[in-house]
């Protein structure tokens, strides 16, 4: 076996006890190929940072919301402040198109961090979130529907609702997303269902309904609420 | 145990919330389990929270299916992992409870210079293109093979691949080098 076939089958959990002890060999005698196998571990470890970024900021959410509840009220008071002098400065009346691809962005995959093993169900699941992180929005919507009508898991129809936004179908997207109630279930994408729903709402010029979806946001904890306090500063 | 079995089920089903419930129970104890085995203060909020993210993850690639001992001993040994091998400053390998050790001549770097460059490569990481990143990610981190990846990612053949994946590596050295040359 070629020594970057060790490596590769390394990254891929795939390496017998046998071919570890080869490769562990390798990587002693051959500088080159130590130098470039460690240099693949270190972004290997990049990549893992940036993976859990989403989940750790929810667990620092978390933690805060545990913690006292009294320190927003300074911030609070900054920002009002802040909105009142945005309100004068941008007079002019906003270009709802722009804001929209300004403020688009698909939601990051929370859900199916790791490939592999499982059943059927999860294998079709990880499937759809592998088209849904490599862009493929089309399949993604496919699968995410297909899988919901199985299986209404509301994650499912939330991924569905980003994926039809993102290829710029916002009537279908909307009708998607407000085909449920993230609020009244207690989902844990109701914030951010809300804000594609505000999103979706602008980019159709339906600046009322936008700025309903968009204020639930802007008063909740979450960390798109700065985003949302700034859209509607600028949509007022 | 029967509780814990039902907690790592819902996690199984992706419930978010469990995943707090989880994180919030466990937390304090951690944290005076991490405590006596001397970590650094400033370091256990970051390995309780990897702590957790270990767990989901490997409930979700069926690494845990049925547990064999209480959730917390499960957590626990996780964390008592992640402790020891954030204070040892020496890289290892890991490979099914295997260990490879770097041989001296490796150390290069003294930790906090190593610190700096993991800085780097991960800045640079946020600003490589979308394309290279998809690629990068499902190999290093999802674990993902070269077919695999073709057949996700629709390319032509394994070699397309292939040059692309050292394109990308290519380009983000480039980039952590430019930020170096900055610094």
């Amino acid at each position: 076996m070629k020594k970057h076939e060790l490596t590769e089958k390394y990254f891929g959990n795939k390496l017998s006890d046998e071919e570890f002890g080869r490769l562990e060999q390798l990587l002693e005698q051959d500088d080159q190929l130590r130098d470039g196998f460690y240099h693949e571990l270190e972004v290997r470890r990049a990549i893992a940072h940036e993976k859990h970024s989403t989940l750790k900021k929810r667990f620092q959410e978390l933690d805060r919301n545990t913690k006292k509840k009294t320190r927003w009220i300074p911030y609070a008071a900054a920002i009002a402040l802040l909105i009142s002098i945005g309100s004068i400065i941008y007079g002019s009346g906003p270009n709802y198109g722009g804001l929209y691809t300004d403020n688009f962005e698909v939601y990051p995959n929370v859900i199916n961090l790791v490939t592999r093993g499982g059943d059927e169900t999860e294998n079709s699941e990880t499937t759809a979130f592998e088209f849904y992180e490599a862009g493929n929005y089309d399949k993604a919507t496919k699968a995410f529907d297909s899988l919901y009508k199985k299986q209404p898991k509301d994650y499912l129809l939330f991924y569905k609702g980003v994926s039809l936004l993102a290829q710029n179908r916002t009537e279908e997207g909307i009708r998607a997303l407000e085909s449920y109630g993230w609020d009244l279930n207690g989902s844990d994408f109701a914030i951010a269902s809300n804000w594609y729903l505000g999103l979706a709402h602008l980019k159709q010029k339906e600046v009322d309904q936008a700025k309903t979806f968009l204020k639930k946001v802007a008063t909740s904890e979450s960390n798109l609420n700065d985003q949302a306090r700034k859209l509607l500063k600028q949509l007022d | 145990m029967i509780k814990d079995q039902y907690l790592v089920d819902r996690l199984k089903r992706n419930d978010l919330k469990t995943l707090d419930k989880v994180y919030l129970t466990y937390k304090k104890e951690f944290f005076l389990f991490a405590r006596t085995l001397n970590a650094q203060e400033e370091d256990i909020a970051d390995i309780y929270q990897e702590t957790i993210i270990s767990l989901y993850e490997n409930v979700q690639n069926g690494k845990l299916k049925k547990l064999t001992s209480t959730l917390k001993s499960y957590v626990f040994a996780i964390g008592k992992f992640k402790i020891y091998k954030h204070m040892d400053k020496t890289r290892k390998l890991y490979h099914e409870g295997q260990v490879i050790h770097i041989s001296e001549e490796m150390q290069l770097f003294e930790t906090e210079a190593l610190e700096e460059q993991r800085q780097v490569l991960r800045k640079s990481w946020k600003q490589l293109g979308n394309k290279c990143q998809q690629i990068l990610e499902l190999f290093y981190y999802k674990g993902m093979t070269l077919d695999e990846i073709q057949e996700v990612l629709q390319y032509a053949s394994k070699d397309v691949l292939k040059s692309q994946k050292h394109r990308c590596m290519a380009q983000l050295k480039e980039l952590a080098r430019e930020r170096y040359e900055k610094a």
